[in-house]
């Protein structure tokens, strides 16, 4: 089945990124996402928004040894979304 | 930043896919790089399932390496379990289960191949040939730290950063 579908909202490159960071691990800190992307906690915050409100990706906010930490994952939805997006830009560049 | 790749686009061309591929393959490696243990806990995690295969391997009702099994498997999983512990510490956490096909079919070829090596291990050393023990142990402790090295996020990369 294919299931390649061009997604604007991902293809951003920050937002590339956060999603390709998110689809390889379970779990990632917003502190530690900033610092692998090298940008600034409004820019990220911005990005996150975005995508959190298409459903793509969940932020979770938890109390770690007294200390509050906010958690990123992609959902199931963000997940369909970014494997369909490299499929259809792997047909764009014929590699499929 | 790059401005090769725009945000508010529908169509793209050849060169810009291309770009965003790569983008994404350097993504991969570097996560990799990110989420996977130290070189000393990889060392001392495949030493462990190493040792697991090699006292399997060797138990027998009169000898004692069901107790390097049991010590081993514990060993395994306190070093396991640090691994997980410290990701989290470092704020990310490592994927346990599969989320694709793709990674599915990884995941069940590499326990697969696990199984295989631990299983025959134990077969060839209790018919008699008392060095499949050495060989099986090793072969699992290489394949576990070089998964472990290279495919931390459980999932086939097909280029391997060789800058590293």
């Amino acid at each position: 089945m294919n299931n390649a579908k061009f997604d604007a909202l991902i293809h951003g490159q920050n937002r590339l990124q956060i999603c390709a960071i998110l689809a390889a691990i379970a779990e990632i800190e917003f502190k530690a996402l900033r610092e692998r992307l090298e940008v600034s906690d409004s820019v990220l915050s911005k990005h996150l928004k975005s995508l959190e409100d298409a459903d793509y990706v969940a932020i979770v906010k938890r109390t770690d040894m007294g200390r509050q930490r906010t958690w990123l994952y992609l959902t199931d939805n963000g997940f369909k979304a970014f494997n369909g997006h490299v499929a259809a830009l792997q047909e764009i560049v014929g590699q499929t | 930043m790059d401005d090769r790749m725009n945000d508010n686009k529908e169509t793209i061309v050849d060169s810009e896919a291309e770009y965003a591929l790569e983008t994404l393959s350097k993504i991969e490696r570097d996560t990799n790089t990110y989420v996977r243990p130290p070189l000393w806990l990889t060392f001392i995690i495949a030493c462990f399932y190493g040792m697991m295969t090699f006292s399997w391997a060797s138990a027998r009702h009169e000898n004692l390496w069901m107790l390097g099994l049991i010590a081993s498997t514990i060993g395994f999983l306190l070093a396991l379990a640090f691994y997980l512990y410290s990701s989290r510490l470092l704020g990310a956490k490592p994927k346990l289960l599969p989320r694709d096909k793709s990674e599915l079919i990884f995941q069940t070829v590499t326990a697969f191949l696990f199984a295989l090596v631990f299983l025959l291990t134990r077969y060839f050393s209790t018919e008699g040939i008392w060095w499949s023990s050495y060989v099986g142990g090793t072969i699992n402790t290489l394949l576990l730290a070089y998964l472990l090295h290279n495919y931390s996020t459980g999932k086939f990369i097909a280029r391997i950063n060789r800058d590293e």
